[in-house]
Formats: C-alpha cells, sequence, structure tokens
C-alpha cells in the first residue's frame, strides 16, 4: 500500500481523472473530497463491502429454493396482500403471444 | 426471433432478445459480467431469474420490491442513475436481488439498500446503492410467525 502523509487542503491524483482532497483533519475524523469521472461508483468502503457480500450471498439462489413448499405457500400470502402482478416489459409480451 | 441461453441454474433456455439486458457497470462483485437476461418461471410467481447471459453459473433470484413492501418508493440519487440514461426516473423498472438460505426459504431476504434500477427504454440497468437511506440489504420478505 503507498503511504502518503498529506496536510488539509492538500490532495493527491490517481490517474488523470481522480483527485482526492484532504478538506478538513479534526480529531480522529478526516473529511474528504473525492472529484472523479461519472461511471467511477465511489461509496464508503465498508457499505460497498456489505453489497458485495449479499450479492454473493444471493447468487447461491437453487431452482429447488423457488419450488419448495413453503416458499410457494407464502407467495399466496404475498399475492392475497398485492393481487395484480404488475407486467415488468408488457410490451414484449405481447410480441411473445 | 428467440435466442438460446445456457443455464446451469435453469437449463437451456429460450428468450425474447428484447428481455437482454445491458449492465455497463456490472454488478458489485461480478463486474465483468455485462448481459443478463431477465427470465419469468412460468407460474404465477413474483419472482423472476436475473440470468447471466453468457456465464451459465451465474443467476440471481429477483422481486418485485413492491410485491411484499408496498411503500418502497425509494429516490435515486441523480449521480447513481445517470448512466441508464433516463428522462423521468419515474420510468425506471426497480427489482430486488433475494438471498434464499439453502433450506430455510421462510428466512429470505431482500436487498432493499441496493435495488436493481432498469431504464426498459434502452434496456440498460444498474444495482444502485441508496447511500442516503435506511432500507436493509437484508429486508426479511415474510412476516415472522410469533
Amino acid at each position: 500500500m503507498l503511504i502518503l502523509r498529506r496536510k488539509a487542503g492538500e490532495a493527491i491524483s490517481i490517474g488523470d481523472e481522480i483527485r482526492v482532497v484532504i478538506i478538513q483533519v479534526k480529531g480522529n475524523q478526516v473529511k474528504i473530497g473525492v472529484e472523479a469521472p461519472p461511471g467511477i461508483a465511489i461509496y464508503r468502503d465498508e457499505l460497498l463491502r456489505k453489497i458485495l457480500a449479499e450479492n454473493q450471498e444471493a447468487a447461491q439462489a437453487l431452482p429447488d429454493a423457488l419450488q419448495a413448499h413453503t416458499i410457494q405457500e407464502m407467495f399466496k400470502g404475498i399475492q392475497k396482500r398485492n393481487p395484480g402482478k404488475k407486467d415488468l416489459f408488457s410490451r414484449d409480451k405481447d410480441d411473445e403471444h | 426471433m428467440s435466442i438460446e441461453i445456457e443455464s446451469a441454474k435453469l437449463g437451456k433456455l429460450s428468450v425474447n432478445p428484447d428481455l437482454l439486458l445491458t449492465f455497463p457497470e456490472g454488478i458489485p462483485g461480478f463486474q465483468r459480467i455485462k448481459e443478463y437476461a431477465l427470465i419469468e418461471p412460468g407460474n404465477d410467481s413474483p419472482f423472476y431469474w436475473l440470468q447471466a447471459f453468457k456465464d451459465p453459473e451465474l443467476a440471481f433470484v429477483v422481486t418485485d420490491p413492491l410485491f411484499f413492501k408496498a411503500d418502497y418508493h425509494p429516490s435515486y440519487p441523480e449521480e447513481e442513475i445517470k448512466l441508464l440514461n433516463v428522462d423521468d426516473p419515474k420510468s425506471l423498472i426497480t427489482l430486488v436481488l433475494v438471498t434464499i438460505p439453502q433450506g430455510e426459504p421462510q428466512r429470505s431476504t431482500a436487498n432493499l439498500m441496493a435495488p436493481i434500477c432498469i431504464n426498459p427504454a434502452n434496456r440498460t440497468g444498474k444495482q444502485v446503492i441508496l447511500y442516503h437511506c435506511d432500507y436493509s440489504h437484508q429486508t426479511p420478505l415474510f412476516l415472522q410467525k410469533t
């Protein structure tokens, strides 16, 4: 890991287009500004880690899971509360039938 | 005209090419995979499969969040949806990834913190992270019986 010492008001550049500015240092907190082109996602690390881990879990779903008796029964409960399934891509469905 | 997709979980699928979606940034954790197909299970199930087009192994279960959370209308940060080139954010289709613990489907959760947004006009999608909201990435899908 590259370690640099910076003061408030100073910055570092990553490549041509990403700039990280140290805005304020106060106690054990640092206020940071990030300039980056659109398409570069910038998140708090712990938030992105959560999403990454959850996506890995979600990708484990097996087809059997949707067939399981319990989940089918539960769907029925949900459908009673929210009748009328919305067609997501209704235009295409017309083409199909 | 339909195209064939190979799926490790669902077998050989025949898909309307109009239902192919492009995720220019991929999905976090699976960034190099950009193309997916939305597969309807066929029965009256509110669930869909989001199957990677060229990666048979990868498929997610997704659902319309309004099925179980009728008041889910998050506002999307502008920079998060810029990529989707949408004129009116209201026209976006919102789906959420579902995690189904093996053997315990009653404990299924949905990721309301990071919904999948799709612009139906250009079939572009993105997993949007709602960093400004309090939605949980593990919202229970079913009411727990007490």
